[in-house]
């Protein structure tokens, strides 16, 4: 009898209460339930659910939610394969639009062993260097090489180039989530088609002989691209040499031309999706 | 025996203001500081946990006779666990967009100090009755705290541009202010009582005195 009013009761009591209580919240639940749009979920489904923020929303879910709500478009999500996309598309009614799919390109050919101010000596962190006078490069616009980007990087797309103090992009694993983009302080890095033939690695809006004296890879804005171009395609605005990739024809003709080489033809140049 | 019992229930109702669960006990501070940035919040807020509080002591005092005491506190969670769960399908319901801003922390009641030290302190204790006077009291007394903090940092964050007061950080700094105040306006309160009622021993030694010695005259 002891045993019993030792170790069974107790046993029963808590299966008894969470019996009981069971009952009442699936009751309930079923009682209060909260209709959601269905179709919220299907179009969850096709998200690819890393929550990488890159849409500006904060998750999957969220971005699925705003889909419905047509508050975002479907070509927001970068991540998202072009055929998911499409299923979307046709759920939410809307024309699917072909994006093309984009990676991370750095505007930045390296200022490492270029002229300095000083040594750093602080945290290693971009922002932290660029809150002092804007780094120890002459150059104001160019990449500090501190990691930053690599580190905001969650998909180990980013690495540093020792050599030249620039981070490199992996193309094949870079999903244009953007969070490198926002984390870089000196606003290094953009999105760019994958099937861009060329880009321009360099920031530097000094031109001239000013941008010449600073590094050995900066755009002097001679436009001599610009000239070359047979699409005119591109644009040389406040001193920087910039390629419209909506009119780019992809014939690399002004990275050849350009005296500088801080137009750089892209190795990495089909989707490898399609 | 019924006197003994008034003072307790006496003591009980006030249990919000001497035992006030923000100022003097410091309870539940996560939803406190996370969910007190407008009054409007706040006060939902403190009326959520003020609810759950209410029915948990309520059903705790009244299974307090068949819980084994080896195994109370596995009972108390899941008691204050189905009654959050439940109070969550409410808002769902009924107001989703405070439960979109705060739902996260509504699900945190069920971990919430001021409720699981009610029930241990005194629900799993006392009878019904005064389970519910206390739960009220206790209540009442977060529901005023978190509403009057919510409404100072809303005040001195969004109206007067003091930004500190709408992070955490001015959350904390509004409710050291605000618990100063408080326990000084309980300590002098307190001192006054207590003056009040060594007046009225002594009167009444007084007048016991004198019957005396009216009758031994």
């Amino acid at each position: 009898m002891d045993f019993f009013m030792t170790y069974i009761v107790p046993v029963l009591i808590v299966l008894g209460i969470s019996a009981i209580f069971a009952f009442i919240l699936a009751f309930l639940g079923e009682k209060l339930k909260v209709e959601v749009d269905p179709r919220i979920d299907k179009v969850r489904a096709h998200l690819p659910g890393i929550n990488c923020g890159g849409c500006g929303f904060a998750s999957c879910d969220a971005y699925a939610r705003a889909l419905i709500e047509g508050k975002a478009k479907v070509g927001d999500c970068n991540p998202t394969p072009d055929d998911d996309r499409a299923v979307i598309a046709e759920l939410l009614h809307v024309e699917a639009l072909k994006v093309q799919r984009k990676v991370a390109a750095v505007y930045c050919a390296g200022t490492m062993g270029e002229a300095s101010k000083g040594i750093y000596h602080g945290h290693e962190d971009c922002t932290s260097e660029n809150i002092i006078a804007g780094g120890v490069s002459f150059c104001e616009q160019g990449c500090l090489g501190g990691g930053t980007c690599v580190q905001a990087c969650n998909y180990g797309a980013l690495s540093m180039d020792e050599k030249r103090g620039v981070p490199v992009v992996d193309e094949d694993v870079c999903i244009a989530c953007g969070a490198c983009t926002q984390a870089c302080p000196k606003k290094l890095i953009g999105l760019i088609p994958v099937s861009a033939k060329a880009h321009v690695a360099c920031s530097c809006k000094s031109g001239g002989k000013q941008a010449i004296e600073q590094c050995t890879t900066s755009c002097s804005s001679c436009g001599l691209c610009a000239k070359n171009c047979p699409v005119k395609a591109i644009k040389v605005e406040g001193n920087l040499a910039r390629i419209d990739y909506g009119k780019c024809n992809g014939c690399s003709l002004c990275a050849t031309k350009c005296p500088r080489k801080c137009i750089v033809a892209r190795e990495y140049g089909t989707d490898n999706r399609d | 025996m019924d006197k003994m019992d008034k003072k307790m229930l006496k003591r009980t109702a006030l249990g919000g203001i001497l035992d006030n669960p923000v100022f003097v006990l410091v309870l539940g501070m996560c939803p406190l500081i996370a969910v007190s940035t407008s009054f409007m919040d706040a006060l939902l807020m403190g009326v959520s946990t003020a609810i759950v509080l209410l029915l948990s002591n309520v059903a705790i005092s009244a299974l307090r006779k068949i819980t084994p005491s080896a195994v109370r506190l596995p009972i108390y969670l899941m008691v204050v666990a189905t009654l959050v769960t439940i109070l969550q399908m409410f808002l769902d319901k009924y107001i989703p967009d405070f439960y979109a801003s705060a739902g996260r922390f509504i699900a945190l009641i069920a971990v919430n100090c001021i409720i699981l030290a009610r029930a241990e302190a005194f629900a799993g204790k006392n009878d019904v009755l005064s389970s519910l006077v206390d739960a009220a009291s206790m209540g009442l007394g977060f529901i005023v705290a978190i509403a009057i903090l919510g409404g100072v940092r809303q005040l001195l964050g969004d109206v007067l541009g003091i930004s500190i007061f709408t992070a955490p950080a001015g959350g904390f700094i509004a409710l050291g202010l605000l618990m100063a105040l408080f326990n000084a306006a309980l300590f002098f309160a307190k001192g006054y009582a207590a003056r009040r009622e060594a007046r009225k021993t002594r009167r009444e030694a007084r007048r016991s005195a004198k019957t005396v010695k009216e009758e031994a005259l």
